[in-house]
C-alpha cells in the first residue's frame, strides 16, 4: 500500500466502504411524493435544486457558477465522495443580507436503489449574520450524497445545522468544507437521530486572524445504526480559535465514530483549540470509537482535547426512582440530559425545540434494557 | 407504618445487617444511632431498595392499603409510590434537569400512583413555592439544575423540599444533619418537624445526638455490628452524648 491508500483505510476504518458503494443506480423520476414543508426554504428533489418549490429570501442570490469564487471549494480535502458526481450542477448561492430567520435547506429524496448528489456552493459576503438549516427528508432504501461548500465573508457569524429528524433508510454522506475568514465565526452542528448509515465529513479552515470554529455533534442510535462524524479542523492562520464538543447516546447495537483531527501549521502561533468527545452507552452491544488526532507544528499554542466513553450510573438510577420515577424514565430522562448543552446552544427558539423534541421522542424508541 | 423482622443484608456479598428487629407505628419518630460502619445507613438504603444491597433474610413489611404486606418485590420507584421517602445522605447532582423538571415529574408519578391527575407546571411551581418558604429557600432553586453547584446545606434543604412536597407516610432521613451549620440545621429540623403528624413515621439516621435536639424521637436505637444492641426513649441519646459508643460496646 503506498501512504495515500494507508490514509484511506485509516480514514474509513470504521465505516465500511460496501455500506456506501453498493450499486446505486440515478433516478429517473425527479419528483417526490414527500410532503413540501412550509416556508422561506432552498428545496431538492432527488437531488436537482427545484426552483418552483424554493423561496429565496431577500438577501440570497442565485448566481452562475463562473461568477462565484469560493475559497472552500479550492480548498476542500480530497475525500471519497466528494465531487463524484460530474453530471450533476453545483447550486451557487451568494448571500448578501443579514437574515432573520433560519435559511432552510430541505431534501426531498425518494427511491429504491438510487443515488442522489446535491451540491450547493455558498458565498458569504463580509459582516453578514445568518443560520442555515438542513433537513434531510427521505423515503425508501437511497444513497445522499451531499456536497456543500461555504466561505465566510470578513466579520461574518453563520451557523449551520445538519439533521434528519424522521426516521429513514437512508444512507447519507456529507461533505461540508468551510472557509471561515477574519474576525468570522462559524458554528456547525451535526445532529444525527434516524440514519441506517451516515458519514460527515467535515473540514473547517481557520484562513485568517480572529477566525473562529464550533463544531458540535450529536448522535443518539438505536438499532444497529451507524453514524460516523469524521472532522477535521485545520488552523492555517495565527490567532484563531476552535472548540469541539461531540456527544453519543448508543443504544442496542448502535455504533457511534468520532475523528477530530486538529491541525496547527508551524506559522500558526498563539491557538487555542479545544476538543471533546463524550459516549455514553446504553447497551452492552453497542460499540463507539473515539479518535483524536492533533497534529500540532507551532509552539505558542494551547490545545486540549478528552475523550470519555461511560454508561448511566446506578446510583443517579436509584435516586429518580427513590423519588418515584420508574426506571425506564429516569433512563429517558438522564439520556436527555447528558446531550442537553449542545442543543442549548441552538439560538433560533423555534429550532431548538423543534431539535430538542426530535431528540426526546428519539430516546422512546430506545431499549433502555438493565445491563 | 413497617415492621423489621430478623432482617439481614448483604453489600458486595459481606453482611452488614444481621437480624434487624425494628416496628415503627404512625406518628412515631424513631433515631437510629450507631458507630461508623455500623449499618445505618444500609438499613435505610435496604428499606428504600437499592439495588446493591441484598436482603439475605428476614421480612420487611409496609402498611400498603390497610394491612401490613411484604415489600420485597417492589421496585424502588413502586415503594416511593407506596409512601416510603429516603432523604440521601450524599443527594445525587443531575447536571441538565431542573429542580422544578425534577419535582415535578416525580410529584406527578406520585399522584398518578394514588390515582390523582397531574398537575400543571404554573400550578406545580406555585404550589412548591408555599413549601420553599418553610425551608427558607429562594425561588431561584427551581431553575437549577438538580443539586448541582448546592452546597452541603442546599443539598439536604432540597431533600427536605421532596419530602415537603411528596408527602411520604415513612421518611428515611440518612445522615441529614451531617455537614450542616447550625442554622441550616435549625431549618432543616424546622422543616421535618412542620411535616409530622398523627399519618406519618420518621426515622433518623444520626451519628450525633445534636440532631435529636430540634427533632425529637420517642425511640432511640442503637445500631452495632449490624444489630440493635440498645432501645431506649430519648435520655438513651443524651447518655450517648455523655459516655460515647465505648459504653454500649463494653457493656456487650
Amino acid at each position: 500500500m503506498n501512504s495515500n491508500e494507508v490514509l484511506l483505510k485509516e480514514a474509513w476504518k470504521y465505516t465500511p466502504l460496501f455500506k456506501l458503494t453498493e450499486p446505486y443506480g440515478q433516478p429517473s423520476s425527479f419528483e417526490t411524493q414527500i410532503p413540501k414543508p412550509q416556508g422561506a426554504a432552498v428545496v431538492f428533489e432527488n437531488g436537482f435544486f427545484n426552483r418552483e418549490l424554493s423561496q429565496l429570501p431577500k438577501g440570497v442570490e442565485l448566481v452562475q457558477s463562473s461568477s462565484l469564487e469560493n475559497q472552500a471549494t479550492l480548498v476542500a480535502r480530497e475525500n471519497l465522495f466528494r465531487n463524484r458526481d460530474n453530471s450533476q450542477t453545483t447550486l451557487c448561492l451568494r448571500i448578501t443580507q443579514v437574515l432573520e430567520r433560519p435559511l432552510s435547506f430541505y431534501f426531498l429524496n425518494q427511491g429504491e436503489k438510487h443515488k442522489f448528489s446535491p451540491q450547493i456552493s455558498i458565498e458569504i459576503k463580509e459582516n453578514i449574520k445568518l443560520c442555515l438549516f438542513e433537513e434531510f427528508l427521505s423515503e425508501g432504501d437511497i444513497f445522499i450524497n451531499r456536497t456543500m461548500d461555504i466561505t465566510l465573508g470578513r466579520g461574518s457569524q453563520v451557523e449551520h445545522i445538519v439533521t434528519a429528524t424522521k426516521e429513514q433508510e437512508s444512507l447519507l454522506n456529507s461533505n461540508t468544507s468551510v472557509v471561515v475568514n477574519q474576525d468570522s465565526t462559524y458554528s456547525n452542528f451535526l445532529l444525527t437521530l434516524n440514519s441506517k448509515v451516515i458519514r460527515h465529513n467535515l473540514d473547517i479552515r481557520l484562513n485568517e486572524k480572529g477566525a473562529h470554529a464550533s463544531s458540535f455533534g450529536l448522535y443518539t442510535l438505536n438499532d444497529n445504526q451507524h453514524a460516523d462524524n469524521y472532522t477535521f479542523i485545520h488552523h492555517a492562520h495565527e490567532q484563531t480559535t476552535s472548540e469541539q464538543l461531540f456527544k453519543g447516546v448508543l443504544d442496542d447495537e448502535s455504533t457511534g465514530i468520532f475523528t477530530g483531527k486538529i491541525l496547527v501549521d508551524k506559522k500558526s502561533q498563539q491557538i487555542n483549540s479545544s476538543q471533546l468527545n463524550k459516549t455514553m452507552l446504553l447497551s452492552k452491544k453497542a460499540h463507539s470509537h473515539s479518535q483524536p488526532q492533533l497534529e500540532i507544528f507551532a509552539d505558542d499554542v494551547k490545545c486540549s482535547h478528552g475523550s470519555t466513553t461511560g454508561q448511566l450510573s446506578p446510583d443517579e438510577i436509584f435516586y429518580f426512582q427513590s423519588r418515584g420515577i420508574g426506571q425506564r424514565q429516569a433512563k429517558e430522562i438522564l439520556s436527555y440530559a447528558f446531550i442537553q448543552d449542545i442543543l442549548m446552544k441552538i439560538s433560533d427558539r423555534e429550532l431548538r425545540e423543534k431539535l430538542t423534541t426530535a431528540f426526546t421522542q428519539k430516546f422512546k424508541k430506545f431499549q433502555l434494557e438493565t445491563l | 407504618m413497617i415492621e423489621i423482622e430478623n432482617l439481614h443484608a448483604n453489600v458486595e456479598n459481606n453482611e452488614i445487617l444481621k437480624g434487624i428487629n425494628l416496628k415503627v407505628n404512625a406518628g412515631e419518630v424513631h433515631a437510629i444511632m450507631g458507630p461508623n460502619g455500623s449499618g445505618k445507613s444500609t438499613l435505610a438504603k435496604v428499606i428504600a431498595g437499592h439495588p446493591a444491597y441484598e436482603k439475605t433474610q428476614g421480612s420487611i413489611k409496609f402498611q400498603l392499603s390497610s394491612k401490613l404486606e411484604d415489600i420485597d418485590e417492589l421496585e424502588p420507584d413502586e415503594r416511593a409510590k407506596a409512601g416510603i421517602f429516603l432523604g440521601f445522605q450524599y443527594p445525587i447532582e443531575i447536571p441538565g434537569v431542573t429542580n422544578l423538571t425534577f419535582l415535578h415529574e416525580s410529584f406527578n408519578q406520585i399522584c398518578e400512583a394514588q390515582g390523582l391527575d397531574p398537575i400543571p407546571e404554573e400550578d406545580f411551581r406555585s404550589f412548591v413555592k408555599s413549601k420553599l418558604e418553610l425551608l427558607e429557600m429562594n425561588e431561584s432553586f427551581l431553575d437549577r439544575p438538580v443539586n448541582e453547584g448546592f452546597s452541603g446545606g442546599e443539598k439536604k434543604k432540597n431533600e427536605i423540599l421532596q419530602m415537603a412536597i411528596l408527602n411520604p407516610r415513612l421518611s428515611l432521613l440518612d445522615e441529614t444533619d451531617s455537614g450542616l451549620d447550625i442554622d441550616a440545621l435549625k431549618t432543616v429540623a424546622k422543616g421535618v418537624n412542620a411535616l409530622k403528624s398523627k399519618r406519618n413515621a420518621t426515622i433518623l439516621v444520626t451519628h450525633y445526638q445534636r440532631l435529636l435536639n430540634y427533632i425529637e424521637p420517642d425511640y432511640v436505637h442503637v445500631l452495632y455490628k449490624g444489630r440493635i444492641v440498645k432501645s431506649g426513649d430519648k435520655s438513651l441519646a443524651l447518655e450517648l452524648e455523655n459516655k460515647g459508643y465505648d459504653w454500649i460496646i463494653n457493656e456487650l
